[in-house]
């Protein structure tokens, strides 16, 4: 987003008849106290001392009327805003498609620098390049990957603009950031080599600005139920099925969770009292969508089930697709000693902020018996073919650096200009 | 008679005799990327290794290495450090193309004979072993449901499976996946394994001996397992002397599980030397046991994470589908649906019949 630019219009400058003909055309509207004192020295030496107190003395004049005028008539000199007029600030800033933005815009003059900050980086920089073209407003607005900010932080984001009249300003505007990990490890694959994915995912994504919260055992359904409501990350290692997944196996009854009604305990409804009325990161309740979620379950995946968990699919800046949200499943039965496997490939990948897509590509084709091995269906079936593992939502989803839209990183990789 | 660990050293001796004169040392990013040049040149990929990144990273646990090549956005490919051959490759812009501008136009890719002869195409551009291996399965991908995997993917994926067959046994020792773009034709992904080295067994023990070998197995396993739960009781659990001799099946193990399986190690010394092994092989719903065929040695024993249905719950079950139900073999558009449109129709046309013949009859009672 760039503001309008204007040539210097005639109205805008200021014209200074003198006794020099070669001033008498001057147009100094463009230029800065400090060229306009150099004028009034050259003066000095073409003209003599009179002239150049008469000069002067019409310069101090004209910076006393301008600045009473400005601020009698029009307010301050020059304003700023976070966000950008015509947009609200977000409730949260959580996954890699976090959206901040400010605007500066002077009355008198014309704008020569503008800066946004946001949780104290500086994102965007503006400066007048010093041509003929000349703007009076400048928004700056970035995409950025919240996960570069602390979780649970109030993260401000701050503009400062400056004209060519050396007029000053800043504005600034906050909101807390939210990245959560949740992981939950049925307890009876803890035993085992291989077995212990959440606690793997635990630890590939340490320090990687996602608070976590992370169960090996004694998870509920109701727990469930409670943490989906702002995990940006979910993860499940359990026994499961295409519409439901375990917690435990011994004691059936109330041990499921299920991807859709009309059993109470499931994802889509879950979700849908999380969010609230309103879509992301506008949404009343103020809490975020899970942004990446990966079931390691047998046969979770040959329809979208439990892509519900990614409700309300959309947000306020995109209502025609799913934007940077993914889910991931098996079509088939998977291994509980290669659990850790599967989260060596998806997570080595995803952690340096590549795609859901590259990720998937990355893990097809280097899965191999010798290297972090993961089957599905038989002991001899590595997965390795597109429909062997199945994504559903957003390709382009990333749990690390900016989302894109594609597969390339922007050139800043935690944050890019809108 | 020599005894199993002296064949397979003898082998792996004359195996490694063999190898250099079809090894192709691969020292320097130089030399990987002209391999992966002459790889693309055969096989129409645009990109020139040239201007993308290679480095040898460390691709096993175990140690073995290989040259990465890419991984920007573009594509991401390996070499064999020693073998000199493509062993990976994928393409991240396929997508990208098919979003640009060619989704729904016609397919390059209608038939598998095209698809196979394309693949056969791309195995000899990586491989000195391309002959050994053998047409295997091929798959179309009709992934178009809505929010189904890539939303402007309509059914353009086709996987070729390749494997390096044993005569007299059923599976494979090493293997190859060629998947293309069906809309470009375009490569998009291909893997293959080329370091595993089958070593024949001197005497393939009989089926009786198979079954009992199997009893002693999952009894151990069950022993071992059962306080976990009630799941690993469902994985292990003697089916029945019939049942086992149905289900057990005599193919290939490559290697094994990287832990000791009752207190054997062999399948994880097998993963280490690239062995690959006559095997028996006990497959179930939730579980799979592979036991060497010479031997008797436990090399792979895995439970599956689906869950064992003991099922009181299935009342609680009112989700779509019931629990115990398996996976639907054509999720979106397949031949169920088909019928199911088909019964629909055929049941609209009769009540449209016999509507218009209500119709006729009373307005031929009013004419």
């Amino acid at each position: 987003m760039r503001g309008t630019d204007f040539l210097i219009p005639s109205c805008v400058c200021l014209n200074f008849t003198t006794e020099n003909s070669e001033a008498s055309t001057s147009c100094v509207g463009s230029w800065s106290s400090g060229e306009f004192l150099a004028r009034a020295l050259d003066m000095q030496q073409k003209g003599g001392c009179t002239l150049f107190l008469v000069y002067g003395f019409r310069w101090l004049l004209h910076l006393l009327l301008t600045g009473m005028l400005a601020h009698l008539a029009l307010g301050q000199p020059i304003e700023a805003r976070v966000p950008v007029p015509g947009s609200a600030m977000p409730l949260y800033f959580s996954g890699t498609e976090a959206r901040a933005s400010g605007w500066v815009k002077t009355r008198v003059s014309y704008m020569v620098e503008a800066k946004l900050w946001v949780g104290g980086f500086l994102v965007q920089h503006w400066q007048y390049d010093g041509g003929p073209i000349v703007v009076f407003e400048v928004p700056l607005a970035v995409m950025f990957d919240s996960s570069h900010l602390t979780h649970g932080s109030q993260a401000t984001v701050r503009v400062w603009g400056r004209d060519n009249l050396d007029n000053q300003i800043e504005a600034e505007n906050s909101a807390v950031v939210l990245n959560r990990l949740v992981a939950y490890n049925l307890s009876e694959f803890n035993g085992y080599d291989g077995g212990r994915g959440a606690q793997t995912v635990s630890i590939m994504m340490g320090n990687q600005g996602y608070f976590q919260y992370v169960l090996t055992s004694g998870w509920t359904r109701d727990i469930v139920a409670e943490q989906v409501k702002n995990s940006g990350i979910h993860y499940v290692n359990s026994h499961g099925h295409e519409v439901l997944h375990a917690h435990t196996v011994d004691t059936p009854a109330g041990s499921l969770f299920f991807a859709k009604p009309p059993n109470a305990y499931n994802y889509e409804s879950s979700r849908w009292t999380h969010n609230g009325s309103g879509l992301p990161p506008f949404n009343s309740t103020g809490l975020p969508p899970v942004q990446f979620a990966m079931f390691d379950i047998c046969d979770g995946g040959p329809t979208n089930q439990f892509s519900s968990i990614l409700v309300p699919y959309y947000d306020a800046y995109d209502q025609t697709k799913v934007t940077d949200q993914a889910t991931v499943m098996y079509p088939g039965a998977i291994f509980i000693d290669e659990g850790e496997s599967r989260i060596y490939w998806w997570f080595k990948a995803l952690r340096v902020g590549k795609t859901v897509d590259v990720a998937k590509r990355e893990f097809l084709e280097g899965n191999s018996e010798e290297d972090h091995p993961v089957h599905i269906d038989e002991a001899t079936n590595l997965v390795d073919e597109p429909y062997e593992v199945n994504v559903f939502g957003d390709v382009d989803t990333r749990i690390k650096k900016v989302y894109t839209g594609n597969n390339f990183a922007a050139a800043a990789q935690w944050y890019r200009p809108l | 008679m020599m005894n199993t660990q002296s064949r397979i050293l003898t082998f792996l001796i004359l195996a490694s005799a063999s190898l250099p004169c079809q090894a192709q040392q691969v020292d320097t990013p130089a030399q990987a990327r002209r391999i992966l040049a002459e790889f693309f040149a055969q096989v129409g990929v645009g990109y020139d290794p040239a201007n993308h990144a290679c480095q040898l990273e460390q691709v096993s646990p175990s140690g073995r290495k290989a040259w990465r090549l890419g991984d920007d956005g573009y594509f991401g490919a390996s070499v064999h450090p020693t073998k000199g051959i493509v062993i990976s490759f994928s393409d991240h812009q396929v997508s990208a193309r098919v979003i640009a501008g060619d989704y729904g136009k016609q397919r390059e890719l209608t038939t598998d004979e095209q698809v196979w002869t394309k693949a056969e195409a791309v195995l000899r551009a990586a491989s000195q072993k391309a002959g050994s291996y053998k047409r295997a399965t091929i798959f179309w991908s009709e992934f178009n449901g809505p929010g189904l995997t890539d939303p402007n993917n309509y059914g353009t994926r086709v996987s070729a499976k390749f494997h390096e067959k044993v005569e007299g046994f059923d599976g494979f020792v090493n293997h190859a996946t060629v998947t293309f773009d069906t809309v470009t034709g375009n490569l998009y992904l291909f893997s293959c394994s080329v370091s595993w080295e089958f070593v024949p067994p001197a005497r393939v023990m009989d089926k009786a001996k198979a079954v009992e070998t199997a009893r002693r197995h999952l009894a151990g396993l069950y022993a071992e397992e059962a306080a976990r739960g009630f799941g690993a009781e469902a994985a292990w659990v003697w089916p029945g002397d019939e049942e086992m001799n149905r289900v057990l099946k005599l193919g290939i193990t490559r290697g094994g599980n990287a832990s000791p399986i009752l207190g054997s190690s062999a399948g994880m010394d097998n993963a280490r030397r690239y062995i690959a092994r006559a095997s028996y092989s006990y497959s179930t719903k939730y579980g799979v046991l592979a036991f060497d065929a010479e031997t008797g040695e436990p090399l792979f024993a895995s439970r599956t994470q689906r869950r064992p249905s003991r099922t009181p719950e299935r009342e609680s079950s009112s989700a779509p589908g019931s629990i115990d139900e398996p996976r639907n073999p054509n999720p979106v558009g397949g031949p169920n649906n088909r019928l199911a449109s088909a019964m629909t129709i055929g049941g609209a046309t009769l009540l449209g019949t016999v509507a218009l013949l209500v119709w006729r009859r009373s307005r031929s009672r009013h004419i």
